[in-house]
């Protein structure tokens, strides 16, 4: 058996890890499950119902509510499964971190990953069901991809520190799982938000993000094209984007601080 | 003998954990000392180790339980940081030898194979390339692709050493997780170990057991309380060593 060269590209190695651990996730999600990638599209589904059957009585102001919520629903998922999977995952993968000598971001990357390509995959049938609520695409529609980027990345930064502190006190993960509702109702998902935002919604960077989106996929359908288009879009594209840059630098801080003390709290 | 080359050589290695103060009552007194108190203390494990590794030796590390073996070897793999001291390392250090690490038990043994040897710095072409090699090794035969999680520990024995062994590093720590498979595994994993070791593999052997060492080893080590006691030919290390407990 001939010896083998290793480590022709350390980075290309991490690209390889990130790509196979992904997979893995994927793979390990649903196995041993019968509806298997079924559950994806029926939690929202199910929450969807909910909002449309009981919120509806309340809420009455609002033009298509089903294409409003939904709208919302998807992404506000999308993030509270992301950070509540991300949360663990540097402390589940705590063995392999004590053998193994690879950066730990390594984990809660491929998480995201995996929980990208199934939220991409779910798109497609949500799509059709916004379709069929009476949302038509246009070249508006586009702007998802930036502002899903913008999104992502903050899913991720805000995942990272809550994963990176939940190896030192595991509150955290109590913390979240209490907090995650309370975002949700804090963050006009369900419902509207008042014209002028007041000051907890200013401050919800959430709420930035979920009205960014809403333009793109509910407003652009009733709205004049022109206001949304110079003002609106633009003015949530760079506070989305200045939220973003600072979550991402504040993350990366935090975990390139709190990783050296990581293996002595597994 | 010729002259000797290094394959790891470290200085004054000085390495700490963060241990949490645990209790609500620390968290009330870190609260009320506006933070002038700390949550975390620091622990000392390494108290300035000096130790050289020549290359292709077998080099025992004796201690007990808690004295700082895995600290020791972690440190020097490079998965902890130390507070002070230098680390020289001439080659690659195998992942080190901790049992079922990284196996993922809802998986089989085949897609286990393909993890764990992605997380050890293989990439895929080189994975596919010594696959049968890491199978026919193991002696997993057919229940390679059976879930992981049906294992005996000794079969998972059987395919972590596989899959260390087939990184082929410069340098094999081989831990105490050996004991666990048959003999008839143990047999072929020390044969292994001589074959690599004539290849001019370092290996580093963890135990406390010193009759397996001096079986093994050249020189050896023993570490106390996070302190080199002594260092040398694997005899006088292992008679001091066993002279503490008479």
């Amino acid at each position: 058996m001939g010896r083998i060269k290793y480590y022709n590209s350390r980075l290309k190695t991490y690209y390889e890890t990130v790509y196979v651990v992904s997979i893995k996730n994927l793979k390990l999600r649903y196995r041993n499950s019968m509806l298997g990638f079924l559950w994806t599209l029926i939690n929202p589904l199910f929450m969807l119902a909910i909002f449309v059957f009981v919120f509806k009585q309340v809420i009455n102001n609002v033009d298509n509510y089903p294409l409003y919520v939904l709208s919302g629903l998807i992404f506000w998922n999308f993030f509270s499964s992301s950070s509540n999977q991300i949360l663990n995952k540097i402390i589940e993968s705590g063995g392999i971190l004590k053998s193994v000598n690879i950066p730990p971001i390594i984990f809660p990357l491929s998480a995201l990953i995996s929980n990208l390509i199934n939220f991409l995959l779910t798109l497609i049938p949500f799509l059709l069901l916004m379709f069929y609520f009476g949302f038509r695409p246009s070249l508006v529609t586009l702007l998802i991809i930036p502002a899903l980027i913008l999104f992502v990345l903050f899913t991720f930064s805000v995942s990272l520190i809550l994963s990176c502190f939940n190896v030192y006190f595991r509150d955290i993960e109590m913390f979240w799982t209490t907090i995650t509702p309370a975002l949700f109702y804090a963050t006009p998902v369900v419902y509207e938000a008042p014209k002028n935002m007041n000051w907890f919604m200013v401050l919800n960077p959430f709420a930035h993000f979920i009205e960014l989106i809403r333009d793109i996929l509910y407003r652009s359908q009733f709205e004049k094209y022109d206001e949304l288009i110079s003002m609106d879009i633009p003015n949530r594209f760079l506070t989305t984007l200045l939220i973003t840059v600072f979550s991402t630098t504040l993350s990366l801080f935090i975990y390139s601080k709190l990783r050296r003390g990581f293996i002595s709290n597994f | 003998m010729a002259e000797k080359e290094i394959a790891i050589k470290a200085q004054g290695l000085e390495v700490s954990f963060l241990i949490q103060r645990q209790g609500i009552s620390s968290i009330k007194q870190y609260l009320l000392s506006f933070g002038g108190q700390k949550l975390f203390e620091k622990k000392k494990i390494l108290k300035g180790v000096d130790i050289e590794i020549y290359k292709g030796e077998c080099f025992g590390l004796l201690g007990k339980n808690g004295s700082g073996k895995s600290t020791l070897l972690r440190t020097l793999a490079g998965i902890i940081p130390p507070d002070k001291g230098s680390i020289k390392i001439n080659g690659r250090i195998a992942p080190l030898l901790a049992l079922g690490a990284g196996l993922e038990i809802e998986m089989s043994g085949i897609e286990n194979i393909k993890l764990c040897c992605t997380l050890m710095g293989m990439t895929q072409k080189e994975i596919k390339a010594s696959m049968s090699d890491i199978i026919d090794f193991s002696e997993l035969e057919d229940d390679v692709n059976m879930q992981v999680k049906r294992y005996s520990s000794g079969m998972m024995a059987r395919l972590a050493f596989s899959m260390v062994v087939a990184t082929s590093p410069d340098i094999l720590v081989v831990d105490e997780a050996l004991a666990v498979g048959d003999l008839g595994f143990q047999n072929k994993c020390m044969a292994k170990i001589s074959e690599l070791r004539q290849q001019g593999t370092t290996i580093i052997y963890v135990s406390h057991n010193q009759e397996e060492i001096k079986r093994i080893c050249d020189r050896a080590a023993w570490l106390k309380d996070g302190k080199i006691e002594k260092i040398g030919s694997v005899s006088e290390v292992g008679d001091t060593y066993l002279e503490q407990f008479n």
